[in-house]
């Protein structure tokens, strides 16, 4: 037993140690270990990764910051970083062995010879494992439809701006690029089950992209939507089960189009109107209720709700970010419960889970919208409004998830 | 007014050189010589030539450059070359049926007119023929009607280039995306 002295003497010696649960653990080890210092070095490893779960959810860390993070939105906490670029596009292997990155780069930095191409990882280890070379792709980042890849994951689809409006078509299996084909006039790439492809068209139809020939063949629905006044945000939710794709425009007005060699596009109904409120108007000053944001809306497939980031603003404020979140009954065409959120998010996700978490990210107070700066990332139980977790830091980009 | 005041006092140059002009594309035909500028005044081509220029500033400058110039980029350089696109019916109508320009979010078609006016005429430098009548409004709302979205772009503007290099004797290298662009990598 020690005396009080000697405790005091230790105290003191060891005061600002011992303040600390740190030093608190190094005092311990050091008269454990006493006399036996190992001088084996150090064995460094890496951890591998379990393939891509269903509660992971990837956010891309800013417009001018590169990177993808992955968080589990089961428990908040950090899982990986992918090697993704500054405006680079990320797509996830439905089958969860890799990890794609489409990106630019120019041998001089900003100049020299351009050089676009796809990055493949491993998911597991998220070892690098060789390029695949492309003619082109926009140089924008952030958006979900100019990178995505088939069902089966065997070929990958990059739009293409240079100078002609266009698709590259990868073979995911040989790495290699196929070839490219013109779309003229139209942009957003959806998944188009046993056709190909669809895409959002600037005359306001949605196009049909027939890839089963040796011909590309382009066809359009009759125009529905007004890309002046009211377009559609190109976050379109792809619903493969159910062979549609739902959209939302500027004001609020929700889409529903089946998907195959002819779309069908179903007469549109208003967010507002669901919610019991009066239809937004496409006319300047007009106050209510509108989405926003980078990544507005996202579809839980399994329930057929639609969440989106909604904010009190005027027609054409669709970059704000939301103080609400609406959970939309697609089927009964109502707005079923009202999520007040805070920080202004403009990104928005939800997981395919039986049951569903929310993801939104907000950039960081005094930072401005689209500022590029990493935001907090909060993931909300939708049944209770619950924000379950919060993550600083985490991101300003797009939030995407491997199903 | 500092620009139209630029404008204009391009213009008088413009005008001096005007008369020369012609023989000027007879130069640049066998010879390869840079025609004179011949902007016709602005007023002449545009109703408001301020509208005109922010309008092209704001939906085409961010990829065509707030100059047409975007040399090496791999797209239409416009500046000094762009007017040869009048020469011919075919030409002068693929210049308002691009997807981007048929459906531009300028709905009012003297507007669109105007910014068309600009591109070929100011950022053309004089390369539109001497006499070229410019775009109207009612030419704008028939062609814009008729967007290229069922053809091969790329194809359709190599054609077109090369109706422009035998009918108008332009410069082989309009068919290139830009004068400097290596033969072979034109799209």
């Amino acid at each position: 037993m020690k005396s009080a002295a000697q405790n005091f003497r230790l105290s003191a010696a060891l005061r600002f140690a011992a303040a600390t649960a740190l030093g608190a653990v190094a005092l311990v080890s050091a008269s454990a270990h006493a006399g036996t210092v190992s001088t084996e070095p150090e064995e460094s490893t890496v951890n591998s990764i379990p393939a891509p779960k269903p509660s992971w959810f990837f956010v891309q860390r800013g417009f001018v910051l590169p990177g993808t993070a992955i968080y589990d939105s089961a428990t908040g906490k950090y899982v990986a970083q992918i090697e993704t670029a500054t405006l680079g596009d990320l797509a996830i292997d439905p089958n969860g062995k890799y990890y794609y990155s489409a990106e630019t780069h120019w041998t001089r930095r900003i100049h020299g010879t351009r050089q676009d191409y796809i990055s493949v990882y491993d998911s597991t280890t998220l070892k690098f494992e060789g390029d695949i070379d492309i003619p082109g792709r926009i140089l924008v980042g952030g958006r979900e439809h100019n990178f995505i890849v088939s069902d089966d994951g065997k070929t990958g689809y990059i739009y293409n701006f240079s100078p002609v409006s266009s698709v590259n078509i990868v073979d995911f299996a040989k790495r290699k690029f196929v070839k490219s084909f013109e779309l003229p006039g139209c942009a957003d790439l959806i998944l188009n089950p046993g056709v190909g492809l669809a895409a959002l068209c600037s005359d306001g139809s949605l196009a049909a992209i027939d890839l089963t020939g040796g011909k590309v063949d382009i066809t359009r629905t009759d125009p529905f939507f007004s890309a002046t006044t009211d377009p559609i945000f190109d976050n379109v939710q792809y619903d493969k089960a159910k062979g549609q794709v739902v959209m939302m425009s500027y004001t609020g007005l929700v889409y529903t189009a089946k998907l195959g060699a002819k779309p069908t596009v179903g007469a549109p109904f208003s967010l507002q109107e669901a919610a019991g409120l009066r239809k937004a108007e496409a006319k300047p000053l007009d106050l209510n209720w509108y989405p926003g944001g980078g990544q507005p809306t996202a579809l839980h497939r399994a329930s057929g709700h639609l969440f989106v980031l909604m904010h009190a603003g005027e027609y054409w404020t669709h970059k704000d970010g939301a103080s609400e979140i609406w959970d939309v009954d697609l089927a009964a065409r109502k707005v079923v419960k009202r999520i007040a959120v805070e920080g202004h998010p403009t990104v928005l996700n939800v997981t395919q889970e039986a049951s569903p978490k929310l993801i939104v990210v907000a950039e960081g107070e005094g930072q401005g919208a689209g500022s590029g700066f990493a935001g907090t990332a909060q993931v909300i139980d939708p049944a209770t409004g619950e924000i379950k977790h919060s993550i600083k830091d985490a991101g300003s980009g797009l939030v995407q998830l491997a199903n | 007014m500092r620009f139209a005041g630029k404008m204009r006092s391009g213009v008088k140059t413009a005008a001096m050189l005007g008369a020369v002009a012609a023989a000027s594309m007879l130069i640049l035909a066998r010879g390869g010589v840079h025609a004179a500028p011949a902007i016709p005044d602005p007023h002449s081509v545009m109703a408001d030539p301020d509208q005109a220029r922010i309008d092209y500033v704001e939906n085409c400058g961010g990829c065509h450059g707030v100059a047409g110039d975007t040399v090496p980029a791999h797209l239409p350089e416009l500046a000094g070359r762009v007017g040869w696109f009048m020469c011919t019916p075919e030409a002068r109508a693929y210049l308002i049926r691009l997807p981007n320009v048929a459906h531009s979010r300028i709905k009012d078609n003297a507007e669109l007119a105007d910014m068309m006016n600009y591109v070929v005429f100011v950022l053309g430098k004089g390369t539109a023929p001497v006499g070229t009548a410019p775009f109207t409004a009612d030419e704008v709302a028939r062609e814009r009607k008729l967007a290229l979205t069922n053809k091969n772009l790329t194809a359709e503007r190599l054609r077109l280039a090369n109706q422009l290099v035998q009918q108008c004797h332009a410069p082989a290298s309009i068919r290139q995306l830009y004068i400097t662009e290596k033969p072979g990598t034109a799209q």
